[in-house]
C-alpha cells in the first residue's frame, strides 16, 4: 500500500512531527511511505528521515526557495478552516498546492495530521483514496468555528483517529459520523537506545515547549515547595518557546536560580531523561503527553496534573506515577516530595513505568494502523464499485427469487 | 519538488543522514567511550586554534579516551579517519553523559574534565579542562545588594586569610573568603565595585587560597553541561547608572560583568 502523511511542517522539532516520523518508520517496513510537508523553511529535517521514507515539501519558503516571497502567500486561504491555530500561515498558495497534490496524488491512503489539513483531505482527496484524520489536539480545545468545520467535513473521512479514548468519546458525543471509523490509537513511543535511569540522581526533569499551556509557572511554584524541604534537588526544564524570558523572571523572583535550570531544546531527549529520576508535568491540557510516555520508557516515574486527557491514560496512578488534581499545586508538591524522599518507591515505580509503557511500542501502534488502513481500503474499494456491484447483486438475487417462486 | 528519501534498507546509504556519527558514554571517572557508526581506523581529536592532535585507535567500533590521556584545555573537534579515505567530521549520536552529573573528582589528581557536546553546526566536539588547583563554583546567591559565591577548592589548601578577587584591566575588587575545610564562601557588596566604570569585559573571579599564593580561577566544571552561560543565569544588581551581574563566561568561569 502507498501511504502518505500530510504534515504541517516536517523539518522541525515537536510532538506531532516526532510521532509521525516514528509511525512512518514502522509502516515503511511493509508499505511505501511518504511524508508530505506543507512548508519547508530549512534544508534538513531535525529528525532522521526513516529508511525508505520520502519527505516532500509543497511550498519551499527557504531564503532563495522557489516560493519565497510568492505574492499569493499574502492572499488569505479560502479552504483552511477558521479557528485553526495555524491559519495565519496558510494562504491562497497553500490552498492551491494542497488541493493540487491531493487531486493528483498517486497514493492509497492519506493521513492528515492536523484539523485544517484534515478538512483539505475531506474536500479534495481522490475518491479511491482512504482518508484518515489524525487528531493530535483534542476536540474541546478547538474554537467553535473549527468545530463547525470539522462537523461538516469529518463525515466525509474514512476514519477519525484520536490519541486518547477520552477524546474519541467526546467526538462520538459531539459529532455525527455515520460510517466513519472512530477510535483512539495512542502515539508510538520508541524504546530508548540507552539503559534506563536508575533513580539515583537528584534531578527532576520536565520537557516541552515553553508555552502557557504547559503551566511552567505552576511547576516553579510546586518545585519551590519541594526545594524548601530538599534543597539538594534540582529541576531541569528542556525546551524552548515564547515563555522563556517570563520563566527566567519568575525563577529570579522565587529565588530558584540555583535549583531550576532552563536547558534549552535538546535532541535526542532520551539522553537527558536518563540523567533524572523523576519526571514532572503540570500541563493543564495534554492531548497525549508524548514526553510523559517517553520519560517513562526511560525509567522515570511521573508526577503529573491529571488534565484532559493524556496523563490519566498513560500513567497508572500509584503504580508508575502519581496524579494530582489539575490545578492542585499543594497536591502536586506533596506527590513530588513523596517520590523525592522515598528512594525505594522511586526505583520501584520507575521499573514499573518501563514495563507499563511498552504498550506504546511503535511495532504495536503501527500494527494497529496497518490493520485499520487495510480494513478501510477494502471497505472503500467495496464502496466505490458498490453501486455497480449492488445492481448486479440485486438483479441476481431477484432472478433467484423469481426462479424459486416458479414452480 | 526536492523530495528526499531516507537511506535504503541495509543502511550506509548517503541520504539525509550522510554524516558519520559517534555515540558516546562517559563514566564517573571521566573516561569517554565512543562507538562509531561507520568503520574507521582512528578517531582523531584536534585542538581548535592549534594543530595539536590526539589519535585514538578504533578497535571494533569503539575508541576510548582514558582519563590519563593528556589533553590541553580548550575545545577539541572530533574526526573519523578511515583506513584509506579522507578524514571526516563526526556528529554526535546518543551521548550518555549521566556519569558526569554531580562528579566528585579524585582529590589527589588534577581535575580533568571532558564534556562532549554538539557545536552550533551539529558536529561533535569536547570541552576540555585540566586544572590543578581548581576552584569549583557552587551556589551563587544574589540578595540585598550582595553577591555570595560558595565553592570548593581542589588541589590546594585554603588558609584562614583566603580572598576572592575580581579583576579586569581597569578595576579590581576583593573580599575575604570564609573557609570551612575545602569549602569557601565569599560575599561582595556592590559598594566594593566601582560604579563609574563602564566596562563590558567580564572580570573573572580568582580565589587566592593564601596571601602569598597565586589566584585560582573559579569555574563550574564538574557536571555534564558544556556551556553554562545560558543555563545558570543569576539576577542583576543595580550599580549606579548601570547593572552588576554575575554569570559564566563561555569557558564556564565565573565572572562579574557591568552592563
Amino acid at each position: 500500500m502507498r501511504i502518505s502523511f500530510l504534515l504541517h511542517y516536517g523539518y522541525g522539532i515537536g510532538g506531532t512531527i516526532r510521532t509521525v516520523f516514528t509511525l512512518a518508520r514502522m509502516l515503511a517496513e511493509q508499505h511505501e511511505v511518504e511524508i508530505v510537508s506543507v512548508f519547508r523553511h530549512r534544508d534538513e529535517p531535525v529528525f532522521d528521515l526513516p529508511p525508505g521514507v520520502t519527505l516532500r515539501p509543497l511550498l519551499d519558503l527557504r531564503a532563495g526557495g522557489a516560493d519565497h516571497g510568492h505574492p499569493d502567500l499574502d492572499r488569505p486561504s479560502r479552504l483552511f478552516p477558521r479557528g485553526e491555530s495555524r491559519r495565519g500561515q496558510y494562504s491562497a498558495l497553500t490552498d492551491r498546492r494542497i488541493a493540487g497534490w491531493l487531486r493528483g496524488a498517486d497514493t492509497d491512503a492519506v493521513i492528515g495530521t492536523r484539523p485544517g489539513l484534515n478538512v483539505h483531505i475531506a474536500r479534495d482527496a481522490r475518491p479511491g483514496v482512504v482518508r484518515v484524520a489524525q487528531e493530535h489536539a483534542t476536540f474541546l480545545s478547538h474554537p467553535w468555528p473549527l468545530k463547525l468545520a470539522l462537523s461538516a467535513h469529518y463525515p466525509l473521512m474514512d476514519a477519525v483517529v484520536t490519541v486518547t479514548e477520552a477524546d474519541a468519546a467526546v467526538y462520538a458525543r459531539r459529532l455525527r459520523l455515520p460510517g466513519v471509523w472512530l477510535g483512539a490509537i495512542p502515539n508510538a513511543v520508541p524504546a530508548p537506545q540507552l539503559p534506563p535511569a536508575d533513580g539515583s540522581s537528584r534531578i527532576v526533569i520536565a520537557a516541552g515547549r515553553l508555552a502557557w499551556v504547559k503551566r511552567y509557572d505552576r511547576m516553579l511554584r510546586v518545585f519551590e515547595r519541594v526545594v524548601r524541604v530538599r534543597p539538594d534537588w534540582q529541576l531541569r526544564l528542556y525546551g524552548d518557546g515564547p515563555w522563556r524570558d517570563r520563566l527566567h523572571v519568575q525563577i529570579e523572583k522565587l529565588g530558584l536560580y540555583n535549583h531550576v535550570h532552563l536547558m534549552g531544546a535538546a535532541h535526542p531527549l532520551d539522553a537527558e531523561w536518563v540523567k533524572g529520576s523523576v519526571s514532572l508535568s503540570t500541563a493543564q491540557l495534554e492531548s497525549f503527553g508524548l514526553s510523559i510516555a517517553e520519560s517513562m520508557r526511560c525509567g522515570l516515574p511521573v508526577v503529573a496534573a491529571d488534565c484532559p486527557y493524556g496523563p490519566g491514560e498513560i500513567i497508572t496512578d500509584g503504580e508508575d506515577g502519581l496524579l494530582a488534581r489539575n490545578g492542585d499545586l499543594d497536591g502536586l508538591a506533596a506527590r513530588l516530595l513523596r517520590l523525592v524522599e522515598d528512594d525505594d518507591l522511586r526505583v520501584r515505580m520507575g521499573r514499573r513505568a518501563v514495563e507499563n509503557v511498552a504498550r506504546f511500542d511503535p511495532e504495536r501502534i503501527a500494527g494497529r494502523y496497518d490493520a485499520l488502513l487495510t480494513g478501510l481500503r477494502a471497505r472503500r474499494h467495496g464502496r466505490l464499485v458498490g453501486p455497480a456491484l449492488g445492481g448486479v447483486y440485486a438483479a441476481t438475487m431477484a432472478g433467484r427469487r423469481l426462479r424459486a417462486w416458479t414452480p | 519538488m526536492d523530495a528526499v528519501t531516507g537511506p535504503g534498507p541495509g543502511g550506509g546509504g548517503k541520504g539525509a543522514v550522510a554524516e558519520r556519527r559517534a555515540d558516546c558514554v562517559a563514566s564517573a571517572s571521566g573516561e569517554l567511550r565512543f562507538t562509531l557508526g561507520d568503520p574507521a581506523a582512528a578517531l582523531v581529536l584536534r585542538l581548535r586554534g592549534s594543530g595539536t592532535e590526539v589519535r585514538l585507535p578504533v578497535s571494533g567500533p569503539t575508541a576510548v579516551l582514558p582519563v590519563t590521556a593528556a589533553l590541553a584545555e580548550g575545545r577539541w573537534d572530533a574526526y573519523a579517519e578511515p583506513a584509506d579515505g579522507v578524514r571526516e567530521r563526526l556528529t554526535p549520536g546518543l551521548c550518555d553523559l549521566r556519569g558526569l552529573v554531580d562528579r566528585v573528582p579524585d582529590p589527589d589528581a588534577p581535575v580533568t574534565v571532558r564534556i562532549p557536546y554538539a557545536t552550533t553546526r551539529s558536529a561533535l566536539s569536547l570541552a576540555v579542562w585540566h586544572r590543578s588547583p581548581h576552584a569549583e563554583a557552587g551556589e551563587v546567591t544574589v540578595q540585598g545588594g550582595r553577591i555570595t559565591v560558595a565553592g570548593r577548592l581542589y588541589g590546594a589548601r585554603l588558609s584562614a586569610s583566603a580572598t576572592l578577587e575580581a579583576r579586569t584591566d581597569t578595576w579590581y575588587a576583593l573580599c575575604p573568603a570564609y573557609v570551612n575545610g575545602t569549602c569557601f564562601t565569599a560575599t561582595w557588596h556592590t559598594s566594593a565595585v566601582p560604579a563609574a566604570v563602564s566596562e563590558t569585559l567580564p572580570a573573572t573571579l580568582g580565589l587566592r587560597p593564601a596571601p602569598d599564593a597565586e589566584p585560582v580561577r573559579v569555574a563550574r566544571l564538574l557536571d555534564d553541561i558544556a556551556r553554562k552561560e545560558q543555563v545558570f543565569v543569576y539576577p542583576a544588581l543595580p550599580l549606579g547608572p548601570s547593572r552588576l551581574r554575575i554569570g559564566y563566561t563561555p569557558a564556564n568561569e565565573l565572572a562579574l560583568r557591568i552592563t
